[in-house]
């Protein structure tokens, strides 16, 4: 089996699986007990893509979410319409947009960022920007509403009714961030194209899949697949326990 | 906000910094044979240049090079290849190996094909072969259209003939899961990993000769390119070293590509495929 | 303390709310605020508070224009409003939003919380409070900056006869400190008892501006006199 992964403890040639469930899972196991370097390496780096896109777009996204739901300001329409294009296109759209944006021949090739991990992580903040957004307002609403009679009556500034609801909002957007964060490290229309899914340089673990997929290594690619799905409940129980650690001033009464 | 913007540019320098490599844009089957994991290593331990390859269809490898997003193309169109360096595109194309397509169907017993005019006569006339076309605009696509108005009149068409506009490795994955025939090139057939019923059905003729072309990017249209490494790349492609290695690659004891580029050719004692 | 309403009327949906009012109030000591549902009490203390903006004509504090002087003055609300935050963190609030330092903050929360008899309770989330509890939070809250005016929109309205005790007393203490305050309530058993002023509002008028000895004495318009006897 010609695959990306040398290190996979040999076995003999593929057939056609009786038990392919069966064979899945074994490769999976093998596949996680092998200590592949390139495994490891490809999983890192969609780790650290995705993370790192989350946090840009986070920078942007909840300030941003969270001045929508606090009322009128300019520009306000303009935001909502864009979120909301940006969330209606598929990955590859975003993906083709930015390639054209970064090319040589395009307006930002001068920065030669292209077929790079910068260029990965640009694109996924593009795409995972408008739900992070979109989330936070929907947390930040009704503390917005039920604030805002008291927060006014102190005469709060702008910045510090901005600061006061992200705080108190803090553990529904952690949930916003981990939406983002999903649907960042399960996409592969954009990376693979802003990308090039260079092999150890920007070959993730979507783009591995769909190679894998495409040389006809069905189980691998299956087993990759189980190997994000746990890599994406890793970090879901992470955020969970976080949640809990500060729940104790999050109790509504009445 | 100048913090930030003072940490991106200092990123986004780092990643364009003098790093000894170039960027190929080449072909997903190309890719996927297994060619470059084998030769690319070598040619970095020889030369200190690394090779990021960019994989895509045939159509998309050729337009990054157009937009200057790579420093050398290897791709199998002759025909484009032309145009592209027509064009102003490329300074120079090389020869550098072929292969070959096969054409590939379900074992299960069909009367006997031996002739590709046979098959791609009665597959039109009776529509019993289902067959996949990857419908791309790629290499293989077009040898396959080829191949079809080569034995034919009119172009396919039927439920039979399948257009999915897709890569080798969804086409073969389709034509393993129906049962169906298609046109591969014989690097990535070889390799595959889903065949199930599939096997070679004809191979060997001329016409299924699969030509590789490598072009340096004009440096004239595109300033950044490194067109230095580019050169040592070709030079070393071509280069009896380069053609060794080439014809050395194996999948499963087989020999996948010929070398072919002109000196070689001039100097051709050795039979390709090897046996 | 001089509050004045300039030539003052506040619509909304094109209907006149309140006013057109044209008052000079002088605080005293405590005002209470009296009047039937939906005679704009609430509103009335909004617009004192500047919490809203005059559609015409002004509301001055001292001259200065209510809606840009909040920071002055305290304002509890009729129902309970926290943050989900601890009971410190809430009683902090207005002191953070005037922008006091931490030292400063924490100097004056000691005082606020021994006032409140909420010392014990100052790292508890405030929604475990009960109802007396929160509004004593609110009060000490309304007076983290050491205003000179609390405005309070009927504080006690959902208390038990316990919390309510609790409340006034506490009022007494603050007032005896030369708080002022202004303090709708439909108790009428509470304004007699603490108000030196009344305002009676009816019909989005004030139709009183008197001395409570004054108005529970011989109240000049009918609505207010049918309002104390209790009709």
């Amino acid at each position: 089996m010609n695959s990306t992964f040398r290190n996979l403890p040999p076995r003999a040639r593929p057939q056609r699986s009786e038990r392919p469930v069966l064979e899945i899972l074994s490769t999976t196991l093998r596949l996680i007990t092998s200590g592949d370097a390139t495994l490891w390496g490809i999983v890192g780096l969609s780790l650290r893509i995705s993370l790192t896109a989350t946090l840009i777009a986070a920078i942007v996204a909840i300030p941003l979410g969270t001045a929508l739901s606090m009322g009128r300001f300019w520009g306000r329409r303009g935001i909502i319409a864009l979120s909301s294009s940006l969330m209606a296109l598929p990955p590859v759209v975003v993906g083709l947009a930015i390639y054209l944006l970064l090319s040589r021949s395009g307006p930002l090739g001068e920065l030669g960022l292209l077929f790079t991990p910068i260029a990965m992580i640009i694109a996924q903040s593009v795409l995972i920007f408008p739900i992070i957004m979109a989330l936070t307002t929907e947390a930040v609403t009704p503390i917005e509403t039920a604030y805002r009679p008291l927060l006014h009556s102190v005469d709060a500034s702008r910045w510090f009714r901005l600061r006061t609801l992200i705080i108190d909002a803090r553990f529904a957007i952690f949930t916003a961030l981990l939406a983002g964060f999903g649907r960042a490290i399960a996409e592969v229309g954009a990376v693979i194209i802003v990308g090039g899914n260079i092999n150890g340089l920007t070959r993730v673990m979507t783009t591995t899949i769909a190679l894998e997929t495409s040389k006809g290594n069905l189980e691998l690619a299956m087993a990759l697949g189980i190997i994000l799905i746990l890599l994406a409940v890793i970090v879901n129980v992470f955020i969970h326990i976080l949640k809990s650690m500060g729940a104790k001033y999050q109790r509504v009464s009445r | 906000m100048k913090f930030l913007t003072a940490l991106f540019v200092m990123l986004a320098t780092t990643a364009t910094a003098n790093d000894n490599s170039i960027t190929l844009s080449s072909t997903t089957s190309t890719q996927n044979s297994g060619l470059y994991d084998y030769i690319l290593p070598k040619f970095t331990a020889d030369t200190g240049i690394t090779v990021k390859v960019i994989a895509v269809g045939t159509g998309q490898a050729i337009r990054i090079a157009k937009n200057g997003d790579a420093d050398a193309l290897l791709v199998h169109h002759r025909p484009s290849e032309d145009a592209f360096v027509n064009a102003g595109y490329g300074t120079q194309r090389f020869d550098v190996m072929y292969n070959d397509f096969v054409l590939v169907g379900p074992q299960t017993p069909k009367p006997d094909l031996t002739t590709l005019k046979e098959f791609f006569n009665q597959a039109q006339k009776t529509g019993a072969y289902p067959f996949i076309s990857r419908g791309d605009d790629s290499g293989t696509h077009k040898k396959e259209r080829e191949l079809w108005t080569k034995y034919n009149t009119d172009a396919p068409s039927g439920d039979w003939y399948r257009e999915i506009g897709s890569g080798m490795g969804a086409t073969l994955n389709m034509a393993a899961s129906i049962d169906a025939f298609t046109i591969s090139d014989r690097g990535t057939w070889l390799s595959f990993g889903n065949k199930r019923n599939l096997m070679i059905k004809l191979s060997g003729d001329e016409i299924l000769l699969n030509p590789y072309g490598l072009i340096l990017v004009n440096p004239e249209k595109f300033p950044h390119i490194k067109a230095e490494q580019a050169q040592i790349f070709a030079n070393w492609m071509t280069s009896p070293r380069g053609q060794q290695v080439i014809g050395d690659f194996r999948v499963d004891g087989k020999q996948l590509f010929c070398p072919d580029a002109e000196k070689t050719r001039a100097e051709k004692i050795v039979a390709c495929p090897a046996q | 303390m001089n509050l004045t309403f300039n030539n003052m009327t506040f619509t909304a949906d094109g209907k006149n709310l309140l006013g057109p009012l044209d008052e000079n109030i002088t605080l005293n000591g405590i005002t209470c605020v009296l009047g039937y549902n939906g005679a704009g009490k609430s509103l009335f203390l909004e617009l004192c508070h500047g919490m809203l903006e005059p559609t015409i004509g002004a509301v001055e504090w001292n001259g200065a224009p209510a809606i840009t002087t909040r920071q002055k003055r305290g304002y509890i609300f009729q129902h309970r409003i926290t943050l989900r935050r601890s009971v410190r963190q809430n009683i902090a609030l207005p002191m953070q939003a005037a922008g006091w330092s931490h030292a400063d903050i924490n100097a004056r929360m000691v005082e606020l919380l021994d006032m409140a008899q909420l010392s014990a309770k100052s790292d508890e989330p405030a929604a475990v409070l009960s109802g007396g509890e929160v509004q004593r939070m609110a009060l000490v809250r309304a007076l983290a900056t050491r205003p000179n005016v609390v405005i309070m929109d009927e504080p006690t309205s959902s208390l038990d006869p316990g919390a309510t005790t609790k409340f006034e007393n506490l009022i007494k203490e603050v007032a005896s400190l030369g708080v002022k305050f202004i303090w709708a309530t439909h108790n009428i058993s509470q304004a007699q008892r603490f108000a030196d002023d009344i305002i009676f509002i009816s019909n989005g008028c004030v139709t009183e501006n008197t001395p409570a000895a004054t108005f529970f004495a011989q109240p000049t318009s009918d609505v207010a006199r049918a309002y104390v006897k209790g009709q």
